[in-house]
């Protein structure tokens, strides 16, 4: 619990976070009684590569590290997601397995969504749940647009 | 639809059926679609976007090949993919609302159908179910391409963070 004060500021509230940027309070109450939440220690893995995804993750306090390889010897940081961004999307879209391992590197709030969560508000409020899909792909689009940057830095 | 109608129709509806893009659209939305795209036609090495511009449209590719270029003309030129027949570019644009993050290149004569995002936009409130099907689609279009560069990256051996 120390390790947890030294964290600082308090969890973000839900709609300071990626995932639910432009939605209204009173829909995102509704989507937040149905996640789940917990509080992790530093090194945690939340999500292990090669397993399936039911859910996505929304951090609202803290920071996870996405890693390739996890615990091999070829094991690659790819990227580092800090409070109000998300994770476990790509598996979700896809269908498939988990692209990587996910692990704290502090002491971290994260909360899970599963799509069953938004089913009963999505027949009731389709508009605003579609502001997820399009901030799912917004960030997809802008990690896959720092990626090319990256590949293409390394490639000539 | 009568046949009548059927012969009316331009090209670019029988060229939009079996767009991967629009999986799970009903045949009527994806003509609905087609009608509100203009077609161009670009010749072999032709630039189609420029990287840096602002972005106000993306491209279905009719019968073509296209090559997705970044830093084209400067020394550190890379070729990042290659794009043929029903497949789509311009949807970073669209989806973020940012500049183009690479430039695209007509690697051969190619019949490009092109949609404003004001098409789009006018789509999507006659069809809003069917906008979402395209965002999810164009979602997992990018999660895959993603889930590639992971991997070649991951597999080079390189820290791209910290």
């Amino acid at each position: 619990m120390a390790e947890m004060a030294q964290a600082g500021a308090a969890p973000l509230a839900l709609d300071q976070t990626e995932l639910f940027t432009g939605m209204r309070p009173e829909v995102l109450q509704r989507i937040a009684e149905r996640m789940t939440g917990g509080a992790y220690r530093e090194g945690v893995m939340v999500a292990k590569e090669g397993t399936p995804g039911d859910c996505l993750f929304v951090i609202g306090q803290g920071s996870v590290e996405i890693v390739k390889g996890l615990g091999t010897p070829e094991e690659k940081r790819l990227n580092i997601v800090g409070a109000g961004g998300f994770f476990g999307e790509m598996s979700l879209i896809e269908n498939r397995e988990r692209s990587a391992s996910v692990r704290t590197v502090e002491p971290s709030i994260i909360y899970a969504l599963r799509p069953q969560d938004l089913q009963e508000v999505a027949r009731e409020e389709p508009h605003q749940c579609r502001m997820i899909l399009v901030n799912i792909a917004r960030g997809l689009s802008r990690r896959l647009r720092e990626m090319d940057e990256l590949f293409a830095a390394r490639s000539y | 639809m009568t046949e009548q109608v059927a012969k009316f129709m331009p090209p670019e509806v029988e060229a939009f059926l079996g767009v991967p893009l629009f999986e799970g659209i009903t045949e009527d939305a994806v003509r609905a679609l087609a009608l509100a795209a203009e077609e161009a036609v670009y010749p072999k090495g032709e630039l189609i976007f420029r990287e840096g511009e602002l972005g106000d449209r993306f491209c279905v590719i009719g019968d073509g090949e296209v090559e997705v270029v970044k830093g084209l003309g400067t020394p550190n030129e890379v070729v990042l993919a290659r794009l043929g027949s029903k497949e789509f570019f311009g949807e970073m644009s669209l989806i973020e609302g940012q500049p183009r993050s690479a430039s695209i290149r007509a690697a051969r004569t190619s019949i490009i159908y092109v949609l404003t995002n004001q098409a789009i936009a006018r789509f999507s409130r006659f069809w809003p179910e069917f906008h979402s099907t395209i965002i999810f689609n164009i979602a997992a279009a990018l999660s895959r391409r993603l889930r590639e560069i992971d991997r070649a990256v991951a597999s080079a051996g390189q820290a791209p963070v910290g």
